[in-house]
């Protein structure tokens, strides 16, 4: 079994979920974070005179969108050329990295200054840029810590979620020789000052981007930090790269996506800066590379293109309550939580998914704060239902296993005659474990399903059901017989 | 209730710049009313007087694009500061940068900045940010400013707009804010309203 759980072709939810729980300080991080974002969700949701009203009209706006995205993204590209900038759509990764690399190259630069971007760790940019001889240097505080700890971000709008002040503090006084300081304010600060050094000599600047207006030509970009803005607008050569799904119709629609992206990402009225970005200034050069990848496809499929409507704000993830306990990290998919769970099996496959699509307890949270009131727990369970379904799919031994158990099982209590002859040798069975082993052992049980076996009552309910009513009316014949 | 590109507030818009106030506060920024112009004096002598218990003398970069009514009164004001200067080079981390707002979303507590009338790095460097609102167009919230830049009824071509609501800052590390991660500490907005 081992050996199944320890295959480099599924993702070790399990594994990385012992080893998230027994991380104190990582836990301590998760829970003081997600329990604070959710808070101030609420407060800004509740402040919001607008909030619940923008959630309809921004799902009808992107149901509408990803009915025609194919037809937005060919305006949007003519657009962009109207406004002076140079537009490229690309369906694989290989290229869109290949594309930005020349840019870069062809530019003379050997670094980039860079905004947060989910999509570029989704086509793992930086990786690519490095192999290239550039360096991508991330200006977000929490993009540049994970950056100088080696690892990735941990969540889609707070990358450092799972890292504690101390953990910042020892990393910048051994990567960047500050002195030791444990204070958030000093820290950010020496950050600052590193980063506006790159900032004024990059030539290259590079960003995501929040929305793309199809009708115009533009895209918006959302943030509280200002990088984005200096990354935008100080160097010569501005890169915006994004998903096709970021497209939307108008200018009328794009208000109601800021309005929940900022309440429901992190907790503000509107975030310190919304740029609209269009034409570039007069000696500056402006692109937009648009990523396509298995989009059209899941645009296309009738019950998966809800997982569209996704802002990235990232709520879903701070209400999951294995989120909260397994972290981004322990997804091992760039994008972590319910929405993660979500998108992986289309980007990496149902076979390194096994495990990953049953790391939900599917208790609906995450439909109930998402903004874009996207069903997650249900499309996870489509997830299930279709990699049960799918004879292609090859499984690993612990699925068989659970599914041949499960049948037994099925067959068993389904079967009246079978049931009773079973229960009194199972009853016996967990008497004797309980002796021994103090609780209802089944060998590996927990292996399978997570948790350990519940037990078998004394009784079944129709058998204390029949003692306690003979008892009672004994007792009721006794008090006649005694009148 | 809405009220129309530089109208008074007045007559019952007070109450707007009330909840204006108290929004732009949640986003972390001062919204300050200027009724005449000894309260512009007053209110840029306020934040010099801050600026300069932080050591050094007061700089402030003013703008070429405010309103001509309101950008004598600030250099009058600032002229009486003593130890205050003017520059017109825009300086990296230091100074006061004063900037004209184009729009103000009032349920939003933000402002809108229009490019084509204001440097980007006006609003990016320098320690303080003060956005004049000098008949600034006037918006009940983001939604209704989007509408009437679509329509054409704003002066703010789209391509140009950047939305402001409070000063540049961060929260992670350990979800603590701390505010001028890369932009500006502080903003104020200066509503004139003579």
């Amino acid at each position: 079994m081992a050996l199944f759980l320890k295959d480099k072709n599924i993702i070790n939810i399990n594994k990385n979920a012992k080893k998230a729980l027994a991380d104190k300080t990582l836990q301590a991080n998760l829970k003081k974070a997600t329990a604070e974002a959710v808070f101030k969700r609420n407060q800004a949701a509740a402040v919001s005179e607008t909030f619940e009203s923008s959630r309809d009209i921004a799902i009808a706006a992107r149901e509408a969108s990803i009915s025609m995205l194919r037809k937005l993204s060919d305006e949007f590209v003519e657009n962009c050329v109207k406004n002076n900038i140079k537009c490229f759509v690309f369906d694989d990764y290989e290229s869109a990295n290949a594309k930005i690399t020349d840019l870069i190259k062809e530019r003379g630069a050997d670094f980039i200054v860079k905004s947060k971007s989910m999509l570029t760790e989704e086509i793992e940019l930086n990786r690519h840029l490095k192999l290239n001889g550039i360096e991508a240097i991330e200006t977000d505080l929490g993009e540049f810590i994970v950056s100088l700890a080696g690892e990735k971000p941990s969540h889609l709008t707070a990358p450092a979620l799972h890292k504690s002040r101390r953990e910042v503090a020892r990393l910048f006084s051994e990567k960047l020789d500050m002195p030791y300081s444990e204070d958030p304010a000093q820290l950010s600060y020496f950050a600052r000052r590193y980063l506006r050094d790159k900032f004024m000599s990059a030539r290259v600047g590079l960003t995501g981007a929040n929305f793309a207006v199809s009708d115009s030509g533009l895209i918006a970009v959302i943030e509280n930090e200002a990088n984005a803005r200096l990354a935008i607008n100080l160097p010569q050569t501005h890169i915006a790269v994004f998903g096709v799904e970021k497209i939307i119709r108008n200018l009328n629609d794009l208000p109601h996506f800021l309005n929940l992206l900022s309440k429901s990402a992190t907790g503000q009225l509107l975030n310190a800066y919304t740029s609209i970005i269009g034409p570039p200034a007069e000696g500056k050069e402006r692109f937009f590379i648009i990523v396509t990848k298995r989009r059209f496809e899941i645009a296309a499929d009738p019950v998966f293109k809800e997982a569209l409507r996704c802002i990235r704000c990232g709520a879903c993830q701070n209400i999951c309550p294995v989120f909260q306990r397994l972290s981004g990290h322990g997804y091992e998919f760039c994008y972590g939580g319910p929405i993660g769970t979500v998108l992986a099996p289309f980007f990496i496959g149902y076979q390194k998914c096994a495990e990953l699509i049953d790391a939900s307890t599917l208790c609906g949270f995450c439909k109930s704060i998402c903004p874009m009131k996207i069903n997650l727990p249900a499309l996870i369970l489509q997830h299930r239902f279709h990699y049960g379904a799918d004879k292609k799919i090859k499984k690993p031994l612990f699925k068989h296993l659970k599914k041949l158990f499960s049948y037994l099982h099925s067959l068993i209590m389904s079967n009246n005659v079978l049931s009773r002859v079973i229960q009194p040798f199972a009853r016996l069975y967990f008497k004797i474990t309980a002796a021994v082993f103090g609780r209802n052992y089944i060998p590996r049980w927990s292996v399978f399903s997570k948790r350990d076996f519940i037990g078998m009552a004394p009784k079944t309910f129709m058998e204390s059901y029949f003692t306690k009513n003979k008892k009672k009316s004994r007792e009721k014949e006794g008090d006649k017989n005694g009148n | 209730m809405e009220i129309n590109k530089g109208e008074k507030l007045k007559n019952g818009s007070e109450k707007l710049f009330d909840k204006f106030r108290e929004r732009l506060a949640l986003n972390g920024a001062t919204a300050l009313i200027c009724a005449n112009r000894s309260d512009i004096a007053a209110h840029i002598a306020d934040i010099a007087a801050r600026e300069k218990k932080d050591g050094g003398r007061p700089v402030f970069h003013l703008s070429a694009h405010l309103a001509s009514s309101s950008a004598s009164s600030i250099e009058t004001a600032i002229g009486s500061i003593e130890g205050a200067y003017i520059t017109k080079s825009i300086l990296d981390d230091n100074g006061i940068y004063i900037v004209p707002a184009s729009a103000l979303l009032i349920e939003d507590g933000a402002l809108a900045v229009d490019s084509a009338l204001c440097a980007h790095e006006e609003t990016l460097f320098g320690d303080i940010c003060v956005l004049i609102a000098d008949g600034a167009e006037i918006y009940n919230n983001i939604i209704d400013f989007f509408a009437a830049i679509s329509a054409g009824k704003s002066s703010i071509k789209a391509h140009n707009i950047t939305i402001i609501a409070g000063p540049s800052k961060t929260a992670d590390i350990e979800k603590q804010i701390v505010t001028g991660m890369h932009g500006p500490k502080k903003l104020y907005c200066m509503v004139i309203n003579y």
